[in-house]
């Protein structure tokens, strides 16, 4: 019976839209979320083993609402230098000796794709008639519209980055570690400092230094 | 969820063989659809779609993504030059602000300016520059207009520019300097908005043709005959600014205003007293007005018996006296086009010895040069064929000259036209220049002698156009960018006598990081006084036999025209008479009964050959033989704004294609005397059948019972008070009477406020009704225009709004205008009946609406006393998609469905708190300035916190004439009102205001 095929197709499909997304959630949940990267960047080795400053990259979180990814100039204060792995450059090194040669430069392939977008060859000069393509990452941490986060007081707070954004340091891949829901968000503003309501303030304390818990601090 | 479902149906499609079970069981359709919508919503459990985050290859220094800066700039909007602070993000101006280094403005900005931002991102701005309608490049330009040029040079032919008034030092160099280099090349300009009879009476009585600066803050008595310095008149936002600084009642002098005219405008509304005087009786009360300064001063009469024949003899007399009492700290200023009226002005403020004190000439105003004279000979130069090529830039004369007196620009042997291409010159020209926004462009001003402001761009061009310097500079070879002819010009010829012996790269990013300078040589030396007196004063302008005088004027928002392709600016109502989206013909009460016609009905307008056709607006006020009508309407190309309103099944456009909005009454205007004049046609007025519905926002949202509805008589719910300055001063405590205020709480432990408590005070005494306020909320929030139909719907957004009450009796009406937002109301009744808490306080007294909770039941908006809330009956997408640019993005845009209202700019709140918090200092009182309080020219409006004492805004509230309207709901409102203090005497009562 041609309705009970039908039925049965429509179904099956709607299954496979559903294994095909992984794990089931509730909507807007994407902890766990891991995109594949144009460039398949290691936080856990720029964070982790490097201990780099988040907010040397990600400079924006200081001053502005947004921590921004940073612009590939930003990569180029250090991968100017630094093309590859330092095994791979000692390796080209050890078999430049061993045949007699002059040491090759060595450019890593993912550090490839940032010089391609930057339009720069192996000496590091812009290569003429090649246009700079700029790096499309893909998006990890995504609030909805109605949402305004500011990076400025937490961080002013000094609250650490790895308290919203995981461990980091130990992640290969960027991935999003916690829900990022209202829910979440308020769990924290609520628990850590009272909002000034019902509280007298004690001299020289600063309303400043209070979590508010107010609609209008994130929707605005 | 949507396009989901749509692949379900799609696959549907594909299982349905053809011939089979073409008309399933209903059961069967349960079914399908039952698994249909079970497998699109555990689909529907996945993320979202995947989104790119891409940054910049190279960052720009200074510039951090999410995070806005501020240059100094200054706006183009009219000749006045403002100064101005253009907030960008992320390489775009979003919002511009007054620049508080401005000393003549003192931060506030006009709502022209405040609308500017939108004109940048317009997408029908011309591209290319174009020669016979095929586009070419600059360089193509150059290179054959500049040919053209050299040969009319070169045989001694003739090249005029026509401009409107400049008062850029660099271009006004530049110009000469074109006009130097060989050939008859002159330079004329005029102004659509003429004031050159000020000008030109000067030029007799002084010696020098100049328009004198006018200090409303040192005049204790001001008399304005027909010069709406408040609303469009020069430089509104810098009269305003100094004319509130003297209507202080607590602080400083209070000046005391007389206005006289035939219309009601906002200068007329602000009056202390205000007499109706008809335009033919301007010399006869100015002579009279003399005549008794004469007596009174002890000077020579040479005045005699005019003031028997003026209507306003009482008026007038009373005016003298006081004018007596003051003098050289009164003003006597005109907005009379002629040349004779103004010479009366002159010996009027000779005469009180105001030169020097409240106006003067050794450091005049440029804000306005235009010549009409200059404009009369080139029309008959060009329309004997005599001009070579005619240059004609920043005016649009093919619209706003009268038909009679029209210069025929099609007469001139080549025709270039340098303007943004929307206007109606543009298709005429044989050469089309684009000219580069403000926002977009490098430029200079001097508004007024020795007070220079600067312009430089806030974005990279969106289109290829150019200044009048760069084009000029072009035609003569030059091809030096325009940032270093800019540049230059302040190196070569002002750096040395402005700063001598400081380095120039110091005092150039100085005055780039500004965007104002004073000069420091502050001559004093005023010209000396003539004698000229027109002892004759020209007799045409007798009394229309029958029929009707009109009085054309400009409008707020539109002024001559020039920003009727802005949506923010057609859809602002007009603060005297509420109309949206169109002009008509005021008439006066009685002169509408005569006539037989109501609110709406077309009459038709003629004089001579000329006629038009309008609706009729009746207005309280108006001088009953005088018919008023705006200019501004009826500009080419503004039916792009067919699309604005939302498409659904009962929906109206706001203007058919092919059609204009509003008919263009410039063709009325006339030369008289070798002035252009706006208020010397006699028209008659016929009715017309048929009726027109005029898109009016003060029928609705007012907070008046209308009288038809009150329950006794006619309801009065004290909105505005009013109280003479006498009676404040003596017994301030009787100043208002207000009603009893309840004591109740509702939820008495709830929202103890222990931190921040923000209100607003409103000082009524110097509200003006400009509407800069519902312009700057309108650019700061995202506030869609939602097109004429709405409007009539009752359905516009803006969430400020400023209504209108008028008070007095007939002869001598004035009007009070009231901000109205949302009162963040401590007990507020839109909180308690939202069944979904999106309408809920804050512990800082807010009442935050939460977009993303709200589900539109609209029981907020139904029981707001104030009638604050707006719902989004539909998406209101700007019809222009490029302008979305210039959207906030700070702000959520809100669709439809969704209630909206006044957040007391909670995100300026939070932008604030979150600085202070990064920077590890307090909040200091100041420190968030909210969007309508920064635009503010007068100041009237001041943000602050109610739980700190020493605030403004507390400060302001103890004041015994501040009130809360409608207190006795006890809805305890966060905002205060500041009763209206007019310098009146013998007024004990308050006044009552209808609206």
């Amino acid at each position: 019976m041609n309705v009970k095929i039908f039925a049965a197709s429509s179904f099956l499909l709607g299954m496979v839209i559903v294994v095909s997304s992984a794990d089931m959630r509730l909507p807007g949940n994407n902890v766990g979320y891991e995109p594949v990267q144009p460039i398949a960047f290691s936080h856990r080795v720029h964070a982790g083993t490097l201990a780099l400053d988040c907010m040397y990259c990600h400079y924006g979180a200081r001053s502005s609402r947004c921590a921004g990814v940073p612009s590939a100039s930003i990569c180029m204060n250090c991968h100017t230098l630094v093309t590859s792995s330092r095994d791979a450059k000692l390796l080209e090194k050890d078999l430049a000796e061993a045949e007699g040669r002059e040491p090759r430069p060595i450019v890593s392939e993912e550090l490839q794709k940032l010089y391609d977008a930057l339009a720069l060859d192996a000496e590091m000069t812009p290569i003429s008639g090649k246009e700079p393509t700029p790096i499309e990452w893909v998006r990890v941490h995504n609030l909805p519209d109605f949402v305004y986060f500011d990076h400025r007081p937490h961080v002013a707070r000094n609250i650490a980055c790895q308290t919203c954004h995981g461990p980091v340091q130990s992640m290969e891949r960027m991935r999003q570690d916690t829900p990022l829901s209202m829910g979440w968000c308020i769990e924290c503003h609520r628990a850590n400092v009272p909002s000034p309501s019902g509280k007298v303030l004690e001299p020289g304390e600063r309303l400043e230094d209070h979590v508010s818990t107010n609609c209008v601090t994130c929707h605005l | 969820m949507q396009d989901i479902n749509g692949r379900a149906e799609d696959a549907s499609k594909d299982v349905l063989l053809p011939g089979e079970a073409a008309n399933p069981s209903r059961r069967a359709f349960l079914q399908m659809a039952g698994y249909g919508i079970g497998s699109a919503l555990l689909s529907g459990c996945s993320r979202g779609p995947v989104q790119q985050v891409v940054p910049y290859l190279t960052a720009p220094t200074g510039v951090v993504p999410g995070r806005a800066y501020w240059l100094a700039t200054s706006c183009h909007g009219c000749a006045a030059g403002c100064g101005v602070l253009a907030k960008c993000r992320d390489g775009r101006p979003v919002k511009l602000e007054g620049n508080n280094l401005d000393l003549l403005t003192r931060g506030g900005l006009c709502a022209v300016g405040q609308a500017e931002v939108l004109s940048l991102y317009d997408s029908l701005r011309a591209t290319v520059p174009t020669h016979d309608g095929v586009e070419r490049s600059w360089k193509e330009i150059d290179e054959d207009l500049g040919k053209l040029v050299a040969d009319i040079r070169g045989r001694g032919g003739r090249i005029r520019l026509l401009t409107g008034s400049i008062h850029s030092p660099s271009t006004l160099a530049m110009i000469e300097k074109f006009s130097a280099a060989g050939g008859d090349v002159d330079h004329v300009s005029y102004d659509a908005l003429s004031v050159s009879a000020i000008l030109d009476s000067h030029q007799r009585s002084h010696g020098l043709r100049a328009l004198p600066r006018y200090r409303f803050d040192q005049a204790e008595v001001i008399a304005s005959f027909d010069a709406d310095f408040l609303g469009t008149w020069i430089s509104p936002v810098s009269f305003a600014a100094e004319y509130a600084a003297g209507r202080r009642p607590e602080t400083g002098h209070m000046s005391r205003h007389h206005q006289f005219e035939a219309r009601l405008s906002l200068t007329g509304s602000a009056a202390d007293r205000r007499t109706e005087l008809a335009p033919w009786e301007v010399n006869g009360a100015l002579a009279g007005l003399c005549e008794l300064l004469e007596k009174g001063v002890g000077a020579t009469p040479r005045m005699s018996g005019r003031l028997e024949t003026s209507g306003a003899k009482a008026a007038i007399e009373e005016l003298a006296d006081e004018l007596l009492h003051a003098r050289g700290r009164s003003l006597v200023v005109c907005g009379v086009n002629e040349v004779e009226t103004q010479l009366l002005v002159n010996y009027a403020n000779e005469l009180l010895g105001n030169y020097g004190t409240t106006l003067s000439l050794a450091r005049p105003s440029l804000q306005r040069s235009g010549d009409d004279g200059a404009l009369l000979r080139l029309a008959e130069e060009v329309n004997s064929g005599t001009v070579d090529l005619l240059i004609v830039s920043g005016v649009n004369p093919a619209y706003d000259l009268p038909g009679g007196a029209s210069l025929v620009l099609s007469k001139a042997k080549a025709l270039a036209v340098h303007s943004s291409g929307l206007d109606e010159t543009w298709a005429l020209g044989a050469y089309g220049l684009p000219a580069s926004h403000p926002l977009e462009s490098w430029d200079d001003g001097e508004p007024v002698r020795g007070r220079y402001t600067m312009t430089q761009p806030a974005v990279p061009s969106l289109r290829q156009g150019r200044t009048l310097r760069r084009v000029l500079a072009g035609l003569m070879g030059d091809e030096r960018e325009d940032a270093d002819l800019l540049r230059d010009h302040w190196l070569n010829a002002l750096h040395g006598e402005l700063a001598p012996g400081t380095g120039f790269e110091s005092f150039y990013d100085r005055l780039l990081h500004d965007g104002y300078l004073e000069s420091p040589d502050q001559a004093t030396a005023e010209p000396r006084f003539l004698g000229d007196v027109p002892v004759a004063v020209a007799e045409t302008e007798a009394q229309p036999p029958e029929g009707l005088r009109l009085v054309l004027y400009p409008k707020i928002g539109l002024h001559d025209g020039r920003h009727a392709h802005n949506p923010w600016l057609q859809e602002m109502p007009d603060p005297v008479t509420r109309v949206t989206w169109d002009n008509y013909a005021s008439l006066s009460v009685s002169r509408a009964e005569q006539l037989g016609v109501t609110l709406g009905d077309p009459v038709r307008i003629t004089a001579g050959e000329l006629s038009i056709e309008l609706p009729v607006l009746i207005q309280r006020g108006q001088h009953d033989d005088v018919v008023a009508v705006a200019l501004g309407y009826g500009r080419i190309g503004t039916d792009r704004f067919s699309d604005v309103a939302p498409e659904w099944w009962e929906g109206k456009p706001t203007i058919e294609k092919g059609q204009t909005i509003g008919v263009n009454a410039a063709p009325l205007l006339a030369f008289l005397g070798g002035n252009l004049r706006s208020d010397v046609t006699d028209v008659q007025v016929e009715k017309l059948g048929g009726h027109v519905e005029l898109a009016l926002t003060q029928d609705h949202h007012t907070l008046e019972i209308p009288e038809h509805l009150a329950p006794r008589g006619h309801e009065v719910r004290g909105a505005v008070h009013t109280a003479s300055l006498e009676t404040y001063r003596g017994h301030p405590a009787d100043a208002i009477h207000l009603p009893h205020i309840p004591e109740a709480e509702l939820w008495p432990d709830d929202h103890e406020k222990k931190g921040y408590h923000w209100g607003i005070a409103v000082d009524l005494s110097v509200c003006n009704g400009c509407s800069a306020c519902t312009i700057s909320c309108q650019a700061e929030n995202n506030v869609p225009v939602v097109g004429r139909d709405e409007v009539l719907r009752h359905r516009e957004m803006h969430w400020l709004r400023v209504d209108r009450y008028l008070a007095g009796e007939d002869g001598e009406v004035t009007a009070a205008y009231q901000p109205m937002f949302c009162q963040q109301c401590d007990h507020a009744p839109c909180e308690s009946v939202c069944p979904v808490l999106a309408t809920v306080h804050s512990d800082e007294g807010l009442n935050q609406q939460v977009y993303n909770r709200c589900v539109g039941t609209r029981y907020c908006a139904n029981t707001c006393p104030y009638k604050a809330r707006r719902f989004n009956w539909f998406d209101y997408p700007r019809e222009d998609r490029l302008q979305n640019h210039s959207l906030n993005p700070d702000v959520t845009i809100r669709s439809r469905g969704v209630m909206e209202k006044c957040t007391f700019c909670a995100q300026r709140i939070q932008e604030a708190k979150s600085e202070a918090v990064r920077r590890g200092v307090e909040l200091a009182d100041g420190d968030i300035q909210v969007a309508c309080q920064q635009s503010c020219p007068t100041r009237a409006i001041v943000f602050g916190d109610m739980n700190d004492p020493e605030s403004e805004v507390s400060k302001l509230m103890d004041r015994q004439r501040a009130y809360g309207v409608m207190a006795e709901l006890n809805v305890k409102p966060s905002v205060r009102y500041l009763a209206r203090i007019r310098n009146v005497k013998n007024t004990t009562s308050q006044e009552e205001h209808h609206g």
